[in-house]
């Protein structure tokens, strides 16, 4: 659960600190995904960082292998520092065990648990349905429903990619062209308009899930998934504004994989703030072979994959509705100056005071867009034209102006 | 015989004291009275002792000299044929408090109390002198402690009662007698707790729960101060010359109610043998600035040495480095599991409806069991059997009612009380995005009835309910509750034997309502009900040894969960784990000897009994290979009622107290336990969701041992009390779990559960100043509390098998809690606490895992949150006290938090989009207000 914090602290409140690692840990962390898809697969391995760092050093120069009971071995290469795919493309088989292998560059070894692959469960359905969630907030949720085929209980995991049609609602044909920015010149400063060249107008945003979302049959009285919330989108947010899209990925997983990623849910989230789980160390099914208590994060998962992708349109749901408030403020166009007050020259092209140009700098850095021209300057707004926030005239601030390969109207 | 006396009796007693000097120096010279007394033959029937004495006159010369208003209405019956007129005096005056002196010219002088002694004490003119004794047929002669009247030399208040008890026996050659009685207020009600001392003699005592007190006193002169919370002090001077008997009515004092905060009593502390004892009263507990204006003597208990939670929101109590699930916490005798509202910020007690609590933290007295760590006595007040009276309050989060209604006059009452929140007050009013839906609420009643059949019997019954409701998510909402119900009949068989008779039974369940937009739509159940039997037994048996014997059981019953679908379209299974049974019991005798006056021990023992009774499969796992699902071999069916397993043993509670100087006393003591019955939670701190689980073959029954030592002194009179405390407890078998592991619904909970080792130790220093204007204490406590969980496999190992601090694991803690009176309707009083901040389980680095970021958890505890602070303040303004007033009112203004330390409850990460966020709680971080209003009537 995510919290979100108020300015002021008063009573039962959580806010945010800057954590400092007291003694850091270095450790291995194994992040390793075989699935019933023909495919390339890939094997991460980092190391764990401290607070203070940037990100994760990848752990270079291993020896990376996965070995089925059959004694066929699948050798991965490092493509990029610390990720690894196989050499060739194969698919994890139905009743197939796997275990993967690991030596780093130190000459470490490490091995995981021997996995058998899961049961294949097909997608039933994915629907769009407009509700109020488990905190009273509207919204649309993606629900998942699922048969399956056999009667032992079956464990799911997530993963989705959500692509969606953007309209920037303030475009205009016209863009911005500075044409003179030399301070201190002969010439002033100048910039025009000029016709739009490329795609602003529409465009389409990708996200993909970064939290852990899964569920299983265990505990129902019939074995399927029914109504299985994947995602949910508040009544607010501007990304279903138009027309959405997602593509959602089934993992049938082991209960051991099932297991270690509630625990690694419950050990980074809080239901509430008077009792925390108590957490520690989350021992996944890689171990080291060479160093018994040397500790390695991370998991091998062998997962069966369905995936199904659905689209809605904000019309189909909100028929007649006002669109949700667009990301960024459009209301209040701004009127940047051309030459700041500072402006001051102590020989030719030689500055001497703040010479920069509001409007340019603005335009420049690309944060803002044409609005309109200012037909009558005044002494409240001297400068030449009104700007929007960028967002609100240039859709590809936000996402991509290429269309994406599956997209259908 | 009512010996409690008249004011001016007194002077007749001082004329006689006088007459008796006389009499010797007239007589002293005499002759010895002739050896044959006159023979006369006699009966009378219920007569008065005057009419007797009448009787004798007309049958004999002897004329009697006495005040006729010593001889009282007792009637005697007798019939003597030749019997000597001293016989039928010593018979007919047997249950009185006359003595008689026979003058051989035929006068009989009557003395009350007094023995007109014919020799005086050998000394008591510096030399014998054997040619002036009267010799006494009557009266022997080896008069060693005659009682002689010391006049003018003690100076004492004129209002001083004098009080004259027993008879001069002068066969006795005691140095000591005894004197017992009740003290009662004026409706009848007991005085309990009240401490009786013998002003310069360091000696004293205090009455039990019915009032009732034993005292040893000095022959003669004895200056007797009783004192006790709102009771109107009062002292007497007893001049004893036998054992006997002395009752005390005493008034209710309102103004002593604002002076004292705590009150332990008087000189309980270096008095008892019993090391580790605190009381706390509920009434004095008013002035203690507490948390939105909520009267709490948990609260208060909390500010005592030894005794800590995890923190503000944290549910029960850790005491001498404890888990939560070692007290026994009772309540009038029944077990309440959990006896707080809304995760521990608020006692589930009514304060008006209870009296008081008793907390045994150091040595538990022999007649409790069950839990290692602490017993919390909590006793609810006997109604008032004389008029209709209540009391009711008004406060920020709840509103409460007692009202104690008479119903037969002088010999039952009943007490009701009613204590409700306004419903999501509290929840709304936290500035916390993620409860902005949530809604919390709860109320607690009780009843207790009272009756006194007799001076020999006594009843009550006492029925306790309090339920609480609250929701995070709106789907989904958490409830409750705790029932307790007891019945206690008190029998005083005689003056040497008295019994109680406890029938107790208890419920504790919660429940989760599960209601979203999917078909998984839920209700989840958990329950726990014991009823159990205790027939407790006193024995005094004479001075030096008080005996309490008797046995207990009880049986539990559990339903560890179960799970059902909630409406037609939910397809959740319905699961039960199936119900657990057990039988607990115990024997218990222990001993108060008096070894010596400086040194007493109380022995005790105990031994605990456990069955795990069927229906049930028990699990039979693989030895010596980590249990799990894998190493399960086998499993075996019990019946219904049948004995799965059996544990128990012998326990000792072994306590003495020698007074180094009269009022220092040194205390030592040990004692051990068996615990059957335990919490399962895997939080950091207690959640209303804990379940308890029976002991069972996998499952073993906690132990521990205590040790501690103690130096404890009272200074100026009891007005300051100083105590010095040190422990070492070690406990095995205590639990706790793998990591990450799911405990509710879980059928083979032993796969998760690891059994371990505690051990805890501190000094406690408690400096308490119990009168005055300014009174309240100051404690300071360092203590350490560790656990090791080790194992020859990983995965039954926490930190590597060593040594760790527990989560409540607090080493320095200073609590001072002062208040001061201005008037007698003014005061202020101020609360202070620091803490240690409390160990938790902090990150060594973050990783990448699955497209987001974690952190990295490697050994438990190895962290500290920052350390606890914490200032409260009230002021407290009493109603004036003009009696004819309907109501007594009691205004308290109070902030809670003034310092608004932003005090971190918790820290923790979670992974929100993928990124780690460093969160860090508080339940109260900035000033609290509130004012409370409250009224008697």
């Amino acid at each position: 659960m995510a919290f979100f914090v108020v300015v002021g602290c008063y009573v039962g409140c959580v806010e945010p600190f800057d954590a400092k690692t007291e003694s850091f840990g270095n450790a291995l962390v194994v992040d390793a995904l075989l699935t019933t898809e023909f495919d390339r697969h890939r094997v991460s391995l980092f190391r764990t960082y401290p607070f203070e760092a940037d990100g994760p050093e990848a752990e270079q120069g291993a020896l990376v292998s996965i070995t089925d009971n059959s004694g066929t071995s699948y050798r991965f290469e490092e493509t990029e520092p610390g990720i690894y795919l196989s050499e060739t493309p194969f698919a994890a088989r139905q009743g197939t065990d796997y275990t993967l292998d690991v030596q780093t560059a130190d000459g470490k070894a490490y091995r995981s648990a021997t996995v058998t692959t899961p049961e294949n469960v097909p997608i039933d359905n994915i629907e769009a349905k407009r509700l109020f969630n488990d905190k009273g907030e509207e919204g649309v949720s993606i629900l998942l429903d699922n048969a399956l085929p056999s009667e032992t209980p079956n464990y799911f995991r997530f993963e989705y990619e959500e692509t969606y049609k953007i309209v920037a609602p303030n475009w205009d044909p016209f863009e911005f062209e500075v044409v003179h920015y030399i301070p201190c010149d002969t010439i002033p400063y100048q910039v025009d308009i000029k016709v739009q060249t490329e795609e602003r107008k529409v465009c389409y945003g990708s996200a993909t899930s970064n939290a852990v979302i899964q569920t299983s049959t265990v505990g129902l009285t019939e074995n399927k998934v029914n109504d299985f919330n994947i995602r949910f989108i508040g009544r607010d947010n501007y990304i279903m504004s138009h027309r959405y899209s997602i593509l959602v990925r089934q993992f049938s997983q082991t209960q051991d994989a099932h297991s270690y990623y509630e625990r690694l849910g419950d050990f980074s989230s809080s239901d509430n703030i008077f009792s925390q789980i108590q957490p520690g160390f989350l021992e996944g099914n890689v171990r080291s072979i060479s160093d018994e208590s040397e500790k390695v994060l991370g998991y091998f998962e062998v997962a069966a994959v369905e995936e199904r992708r659905e689209y809605f349109n904000y019309d189909d749901l909100f028929p007649g509705e006002e669109l949700p408030p667009y990301v960024v403020n459009c209301a209040t166009p701004g009127n940047p100056q051309l030459y700041s007050f500072g402006y001051h020259c102590a020989d030719f092209r030689v500055c001497d005071g703040a010479c920069e140009s509001p409007l340019i700098e603005a335009i420049l850095a690309g944060n803002v867009v044409f609005h309109s021209v200012n037909e009558n300057g005044s002494a409240d707004q001297p400068g030449p034209y009104f700007t929007l926030p960028s967002p609100c005239g240039d859709c590809t601030k936000l996402g991509s102006n290429i269309v994406p390969d599956f997209w259908t109207e | 015989m009512d010996i409690l006396m008249k004011k001016n009796y007194l002077t007749v007693a001082l004329v006689l004291a006088l007459i008796t000097f006389c009499i010797k120096q007239t007589f002293a010279q005499n002759d010895s009275i002739p050896s044959s007394v006159q023979q006369i033959s006699l009966t009378f029937e219920n007569s008065t002792i005057k009419d007797v004495l009448v009787q004798i006159e007309g049958l004999t010369d002897y004329r009697f000299y006495f005040a006729e208003a010593w001889l009282g209405d007792g009637l005697v019956s007798g019939s003597y044929e030749n019997e000597s007129v001293k016989t039928i005096l010593e018979n007919a005056f047997d249950d009185t408090a006359l003595n008689f002196y026979i003058l051989n010219d035929k006068k009989i002088i009557l003395t009350k109390n007094n023995i007109i002694y014919d020799e005086l004490p050998n000394g008591f003119f510096n030399e014998d002198k054997e040619d002036t004794i009267v010799e006494g047929n009557e009266i022997t002669t080896q008069v060693i402690t005659p009682v002689f009247y010391d006049l003018g030399n003690t100076a004492r208040p004129a209002s001083l009662e004098t009080v004259r008890i027993g008879k001069a026996d002068a066969g006795t050659n005691k140095n000591r007698f005894t004197l017992q009685g009740y003290v009662r207020k004026q409706n009848g009600e007991p005085i309990p707790d009240l401490s009786l001392l013998v002003k310069g003699k360091g000696t004293g005592t205090v009455t039990d729960e019915n009032g009732y007190y034993r005292l040893e006193l000095a022959p003669g002169q004895n200056l007797i101060q009783a004192r006790a919370m709102g009771i109107q002090g009062a002292e007497r001077e007893v001049i004893i010359y036998n054992d006997g008997t002395l009752d005390f009515e005493l008034s209710e004092s309102l103004e002593m109610l604002e002076e004292v905060v705590v009150q332990a009593d008087a000189a309980r502390n270096v008095e008892e043998a019993t090391t580790g004892t605190t009381q706390i009263e509920s009434e004095e507990s008013k002035n203690i600035p507490l948390v939105l204006g909520e009267r709490d003597i948990l609260q208060v208990a909390k500010s005592l040495p030894g005794i800590t939670s995890a923190g503000e929101g944290a549910v029960g109590f850790n005491v001498r480095g404890g888990k939560t699930d070692q007290n026994l916490i009772l309540l009038d005798n029944a077990v309440i599991y959990n006896p707080s509202h809304f995760f521990g910020i608020f006692q589930a007690l009514n304060p008006f409806t209870t009296k008081g609590v008793e907390i045994f933290k150091g040595n538990i007295p022999a007649e409790y069991g069950g839990r290692l760590s602490s017993v919390f006595d909590i006793e609810t007040k006997d109604g008032n059997v004389e008029k209709f009276s209540g009391e009711a309050s008004i406060g920020p989060v709840t509103a409460n009612l007692a009202l104690e209604i008479p119903i037969v006059k002088e010999k039952s009452s009943l007490i009701v009380g009613g204590r409700g929140a306004y419903s999501d007050w509290i929840l709304r009013s936290l500035d916390e995005e993620s409860l902005r839906n949530s809604s919390a609420s709860f109320y607690d009643g009780i009843v207790k009835y009272n009756h006194k059949f007799n001076e020999r019997n006594d009843l009550r019954v006492t029925g306790y309910y309090s339920h609480d409701g609250f929701s995070i998510t709106s789907d989904s909402l958490y409830n409750y509750s705790n029932r307790g119900f007891s019945l206690r009949w008190d029998k005083k068989f005689n003056d040497r034997n008295t019994g109680s008779l406890i029938v107790a039974n208890s419920r504790y369940e919660f429940g989760i309502d599960y209601d979203g937009e999917s078909n998984n739509d839920f209700n989840l159940g958990y329950d726990i009900n014991e009823t159990g039997l205790k027939l407790k037994l006193n024995y005094f048996l004479n001075d030096r040894h008080t005996l309490t014997y008797g046995l207990s059981g009880k049986i539990y019953g559990a339903n560890p969960g179960k799970i059902s679908p909630e409406g037609g379209e939910s397809i959740v299974q319905r699961i039960s784990i199936p119900k657990e049974r057990a039988f607990e019991s115990g024997i218990f005798v222990s001993d108060e000897f008096k070894v010596s006056d400086r040194f007493l021990v109380d022995l005790g023992l105990r031994y605990s009994f456990y069955a795990a009774l069927g229906e049930s499969e028990q699990r039979i796992y693989e030895q010596d290979v980590p249990r799990n699902e894998g190493s399960r071999i086998d499993s075996v069916q019990y019946g219904d009622y049948e004995i799965i397993k059996t544990y128990g043993g012998p326990e000792v509670r072994v306590s003495a107290r020698y007074f180094l100087l009269p009022d220092l006393s040194l205390k030592a003591s040990f004692n051990n336990g068996y615990q059957f019955i335990h919490t399962l939670s895997n939080n950091t701190t207690v959640s209303p969701i804990d379940t308890w689980k029976l002991s069972d073959t996998n499952i073993r029954p906690q132990q521990g041992n205590q040790y501690s030592l103690g130096l404890y002194q009272n200074l100026k009179e009891n007005e300051y009390e100083l105590s010095l405390e040190g422990y070492f407890k070690t406990s095995k078998d205590v639990l706790d779990f793998k990591t990450g592991a799911q405990l509710l619904l879980n059928e083979t909970i032993e796969t998760e559960v690891l059994q371990g080792e505690g051990q805890s130790y501190g000094v406690e220093l408690l400096l308490r100043k119990n009168r005055g204007r300014l009174n309240g204490w100051l404690g300071y406590t360092y203590s350490r509390s560790l656990i090791k969980f080790d194992s020859q496999f990983g995965e039954e190992r926490i930190n590597n098998g060593k040594y760790f601090p527990s989560n409540y694991d607090k080493p320095h803690d200073i609590s001072l809690i002062a208040n001061y009176k201005f008037t007698r309707r003014y005061s202020v009083s101020a609360n202070f606490v620091y803490q240690t901040g409390r160990p938790v389980t902090y990150p060594i680095g973050s990783y990448q895992f699955n497209n987001a970021e974690y952190v990295y958890y490697s050994n438990r505890n190895e962290f500290r949150i920052p350390d606890y602070y914490r200032l409260d303040l009230g002021i407290n303004i009493e109603g004036n006290h003009r009696i004819k007033k309907f109501a007594h009112s009691f205004w308290t203004i109070s902030v809670y938090n003034v310092l608004g330390r932003n005090n971190p409850y918790s820290v923790f990460f979670v992974t929100d989009n993928g990124e780690v966020k460093a969160l860090k709680s508080s339940i109260f971080a900035v000033p609290i207000p509130s004012i409370t209003y409250n009224f008697k009537f």
